[in-house]
């Protein structure tokens, strides 16, 4: 017996509507021995780079369509050239573009009128003519697939299908019938939505979710039985036994689908503005230009780095991609917009000279190949660059206007379960009650495998105390597992811009995404798969906050310049190694905190090291500790090799960059740059013992070929081995580093002025914008309320001072804030809500920001007084009353801690103090300390006590895999990072869910990071 | 539903006894299976409409126990 080709399956890809990931589904079919296999997922080709690359290494012929939904019904397209993929991505856009997002319909006439070298088959209970069969109605049905066998010809199918559901005998009888009275062939294809048998649970599951129904609830979508995986050739073709021609006619269809290569040079974008002979010269020109620029005088050196890489950047073919970004930042320039390149592209020099990154890679001497690998012609270079958020959209508008809507597109991210998504969706689908859902995903960590829940979520005393059977939880944990790493839905990436030379269409369908941005159906993978060019432009707060304040600097010092502050600044250092960095870019978080008192930066090297040391690899590979104990000369730099000794001079010994390990391959061993990349990635990413040793003996070999000791050889590449897959990208480090750097610069110097910006850009960073005030309040800086007569919308620095922003307060709008300031000034409370007709509820929240103390200092009468002159409905706008002075009645004002109170409320923030201050005398007589006195205590024996506000508690992935619980404690004095460890969680772990505020007992850290090793916990006590 | 003795041939239901009568089937109708309330454990169930001299009847088997229900459909 013959089997059918599997000509219609749903994969993931199908968001909901198939179960299995890509690669089982092809696993599975080439463990079955099927030679062929489609795709044809639901509207949509996102699956198809990663279907191609699997098809290729299981040696299996890829056919790619999709389903479609028409307005009348459900087909199946299948491309039967690389002209019918082109048809096929035009009509998907089509379809997406000219209906609601994520509900694609392609008109019937669309179809016949656009459809090029497409198969069309049509058949199942979803078909357009299925009702009308299922009714006997032959007439209507006839005339459907009438229409479309004189439109398709030999391209059109009808489709028969086994899987067992109710009435699907008659209904096929019908249409068998039905075929042989309109000379229609008729071809097998069985629907396929999962790999194995057993995941039909899950697909139904999806089902559940798709519909917001439970799995209680009957619906039409839902399928009745399991019968929807892959079956094996032998099973299927037992199914069709009886059908010999409609087999036959599946396999012919199969083999008239074409082999063809999607991968082709002309996606690639030409630079516009000038012919393409001439694009290589002109970036040699703007190469040179800069480098003068930049250097001066050229040294020899200099130039033949130059010179090897625009050889490179030529022989592979990207002058173009060097010149269009250049083009691009050129207009980021005019519009002064800040930005800064950021990744391995900061490795090359000509990025450098073009502007394009701001990292001296001839000074740093750092390797190019780990940017562009000349040996490997198929990787298009990754050149990454971070714009002030408030700007981007402008640059991605500009690339528009300049290559045509038709050439650029945004790329898709395919939004996957993780454990919290799983678990709402999957324990809505079971019918937990809402807020047990609500507490359920608040004790997981959105990021965590959803494979992970069970094991996480089994020991915490929360689980016991939601009143559901185990049965029920048992069910959730087997299903959120099932669903793990599944895509729930599409979305735009944040950065990725594709530019393509030919239209975008020919490659690629089309979807709006909620920004109303038009994306591909594939994401960043998908899109360097197919050997397609893209642009990552990124949003970064911080440059917009260090731009802004800039600004503000410059108003009183015009001498300032952001791009030249001082490398070596000694103060900056200072400050840097005490981790008061709070705001700083980089450098902010507990861990960077916890690194600078040890680490002890004295140079922007220290910087950029720090930057890439406190990373999962650097973690993970226990680099950090040997790099601190020689960085202070604690720990004496072991000589191994003259040759490594040299390269890894500037990390202490330590293998801390991935550039590290290209130079020792090719200085030590003798491998050429681009198989020395090629070395990296595979300690990197391939961790299999055959591959390694396979390396190991060539590198070793070579090194001895090359004079080097034998045992000196082994000993280096086990090294190697073993920390190269932690290393972190040098380039990007010193990117960063730089901006890190700077940001601590402005932090000591301009203070005022950086932390108003940074108040300005919220939200970003690390903390809050409480924290960053009490920080600002620390630092001497005086903090002054929003006031209506002197307030900007922003906040701003003026004198060592900060005044806070209309736009600080809830509910206060852009268009609020502009008619504040623009009836300015208020003589009176009254002559405010006479001018500037506000709601209450606005009217309210300025008063309770203080926005009129300066007017009438007590917040209560106000409050009071609009009752006076507006009626009592929150919502209602000032309409009645409103040349009446607003009667102000004597009464006692709110007390301080009421204000402060309140002031958190409407601004997230007190101008004036720290909430915990209301706390201090009856914690001091208690023996407890400030944040800033345990900080500063050195005794690491004695047990320390202090209060504070919890900021941000994390359980990052440990070396150990334990659950450690890391948060940050907030005072008046400053900050604290305090550790739990399990067996204090075991304790007290109860508090930390719903205490906002702690009282911490423990040692200081013995590393010495100032932080706080906790060993008890305790709610704060009444005030 | 209620208790019936099927007979099969291929797999397929060929005779039965229902309520104490032997009958022939003549043709099956229709043939599906339907996965139950798996979340709660319940086991797949195979169906059959048959038409018999006397009337159609719709057989139901449980593929664990091998035990039939049918009624009259």
């Amino acid at each position: 017996m013959i089997a059918p080709v599997p000509l219609f399956i749903r994969s993931e890809f199908s968001f909901l509507n198939g179960a299995s990931r890509l690669a089982e589904l092809v696993n599975v079919a080439a463990r079955l021995g099927y030679d062929t296999l489609a795709l044809t997922d639901r509207d949509n080709l996102c699956g198809v780079p990663e279907f191609l690359g699997l098809c290729a290494d299981h040696g299996i012929r890829p056919i790619l369509g999709a389903e479609l939904t028409l307005n009348s019904g459900k087909v199946l397209a299948l491309a039967r050239s690389r002209k019918g993929f082109s048809s096929l991505c035009k009509l998907l856009s089509y379809s997406h573009l000219n209906n609601e997002r994520r509900k694609p319909s392609l008109p019937e006439e669309i179809l016949l009128d656009q459809a090029e070298d497409l198969i069309l088959l049509a058949g199942g209970d979803e078909a357009p003519f299925a009702r009308a069969l299922q009714q006997r109605h032959s007439p209507n049905a006839a005339q459907w697939i009438s229409r479309m066998h004189r439109r398709f010809g030999s391209d059109f199918y009808l489709r028969i299908e086994r899987t067992f559901a109710p009435l699907q005998i008659g209904y096929n009888a019908h249409l068998l019938e039905l075929a042989a009275e309109l000379s229609v062939p008729v071809a097998a294809a069985n629907p396929v939505a999962f790999a194995r048998r057993e995941q039909f649970r899950i697909f139904d599951l999806l089902c559940c979710i798709r519909n917001l129904i439970t799995l209680d609830d009957p619906h039409l979508e839902r399928a009745l039985n399991d019968c929807l995986f892959l079956r094996s050739p032998d099973s299927i073709a037992k199914l069709f036994f009886d059908l010999p021609d409609v087999v036959n006619n599946a396999n012919v269809i199969a083999a008239r689908c074409e082999a063809y290569e999607l991968k082709d040079k002309r996606f690639r974008p030409c630079f516009p503005d000038l012919p393409a002979e001439y694009t290589f010269d002109y970036l040699k020109t703007l190469a040179y230009s800069g480098a003068q620029r930049k250097y001066g005088s050229l040294s020899e050196p200099l130039r033949t780095r130059i010179d090897y890489e625009l050889s490179v950047i030529a022989q592979l073919g990207f002058a173009d991609y060097f010149l269009i970004m250049h083009d691009l930042l050129c207009f980021a320039r005019e519009l002064k917009v800040r930005y800064a390149g950021r990744g391995s592209s900061a490795d090359s020099v000509v990025a450098y000279c073009l502007d394009i990154t701001k990292v001296d890679a001839f000074s740093r001497n750092l390797r190019f190949e780990r940017f562009i690998n000349p040996e490997r012609a198929d990787s298009l270079p990754d050149i990454d660059v971070d714009f002030d958020r408030r700007y981007r959209e402008e640059i991605v508008n500009y690339v528009v206007r300049k290559y045509g809507q038709k050439h650029v597109a945004g790329v898709a991210s395919f939004n996957r379960y993780r454990a919290r998504g799983a678990l709402r969706d999957v324990a809505k689908a079971i019918g937990f009650r809402v807020e047990d859902i609500d507490r359920l995903a608040k004790l997981s960590h959105w990021a965590l495998s959803a494979k992970r829940i069970a094991a996480m979520l089994e020991s915490k005393p929360e689980i016991r105390a939601l009143n559901v059977e185990r049965k029920k939880f048992e069910l959730l944990f087997e299903l959120c597992a099932g669903v793990d790493d599944l895509p729930r839905h599409i979305s735009a990436h944040p950065c990725g811009v594709m530019i393509t030379g030919t239209p975008v269409e020919e490659i690629t369908p089309l979807l709006r995404a909620a920004n109303g941005l038009l994306i591909s159906h594939y994401d960043k993978d998908g899109v360097e798969d197919l050997g397609l060019v893209k642009f990552d432009l990124l949003s970064l707060p911080t440059l917009g906050a260090v731009e802004d304040a800039s600004a503000m600097v410059r108003a009183h010092d015009t001498t300032f310049d952001y791009d030249r502050i001082p490398l070596d600044d000694e103060p900056t250092f200072e400050l840097l190694r005490e981790g008061e960095t709070a705001g700083g870019f980089q450098n902010e978080s507990p861990a960077q905190q916890s690194l600078a008192p040890r680490l002890k930066a004295r140079t922007i090297e220290d910087v950029i090291a720090a930057v890439a040391l406190i990373r999962p690899g650097p973690l993970k590979g226990e680099m950090v500790e040997p790099f601190i104990r020689r960085r202070n000369g604690v720990e004496e730099v072991s000589s191994i090799h003259p040759v490594i000794d040299k390269i890894l001079e500037h990390t202490y010994g330590v293998v801390l960059y991935q550039e590290q390990v290209i130079s020792i391959a090719v200085e030590l061993a003798g491998f050429s740059p681009g198989q020395a990349d090629v070395l990296r990635r595979t300690i990197s990413h391939n961790r299999s013992s055959e591959k390694m040793e396979e390396l190991g003996s060539i590198f070793i070999k070579q090194a001895i070929a090359r004079g080097v000791e034998p045992t000196i050889a082994e000993r280096v590449f086990t090294w190697i081995q073993g920390y190269a897959g932690y290393g972190f990208c040098e380039a990007h480090a010193a990117a960063f580093g730089d901006t890190s750097y700077k940001t601590v610069y402005l932090l000591r110097h301009h203070p005022a002025e950086f932390y108003a910006s940074l108040l300005n850009h919220q939200p970003m960073g690390f903390y809050s914008a409480a924290t960053l005030i009490n920080e600002a309040r620390r630092k001497g800086i005086l903090v002054h309320g929003p006031d209506c007569n002197v307030s900007k919308p922003e906040s701003f620095a003026d004198a060592h001072s900060i005044r806070l922003g209309l736009l600080q307060i809830s509910g206060v709008k852009e268009d609020t804030a502009a008619l504040i300031c623009r009836d300015r000034p208020y003589t009176s409370w009254g002559d405010f809500i006479r001018r500037v007709r506000l709601d209450r509820d606005t009217l309210e929240y300025l008063v309770l920001a203080g926005a009129f103390d300066r007017l009438h200092a007590n917040r209560k009468e106000l409050l009071f007084s609009l009752g006076t002159v507006l009626p009592p409905a929150a919502e209602s706008v000032m309409s009645l009353a409103l040349d009446l002075e607003p009667i102000i009645a004597p009464r006692p004002d709110f007390d301080l801690y009421t204000r402060t109170a309140q002031e958190y409320r409407v601004m997230g923030l007190s101008p004036g103090r720290h909430i915990m201050i209301f706390w201090r005398s009856k914690l001091t007589k208690s023996g407890i300390q400030t944040c800033r006195a345990v900080k500063h205590n050195q005794d690491a024996d004695a047990l320390l006590t202090a209060a504070g506000v919890v900021i941000r508690p994390h359980t990052p992935p440990t070396k150990s895999g334990k659950r450690v619980i890391f948060f940050t404690l907030e005072d008046e004095s400053g900050l604290l990072n305090v550790t739990v460890f399990p067996d204090v969680q075991e304790k007290f772990g109860h508090l930390m869910p719903g205490h906002s505020m702690l009282v911490v007992t423990g040692r200081k850290d013995k590393r010495g990071s100032n932080g706080l090793t906790a060993v008890h916990l305790a709610p704060i006590p009444e005030r | 539903m209620e208790p019936i003795l099927v007979i099969c041939d291929s797999g397929k239901p060929h005779a039965l006894n229902w309520r104490g009568q032997t009958h022939s089937v003549i043709c099956v109708l229709d043939h599906w299976w339907e996965a139950g309330r798996w979340w709660e454990a319940e086991c797949a169930k195979e169906f059959y409409l048959v038409l018999t001299a006397q009337r159609r009847l719709l057989l139901c088997r449980n593929p664990n126990s091998g035990d039939w229900l049918a009624k009259a459909a």
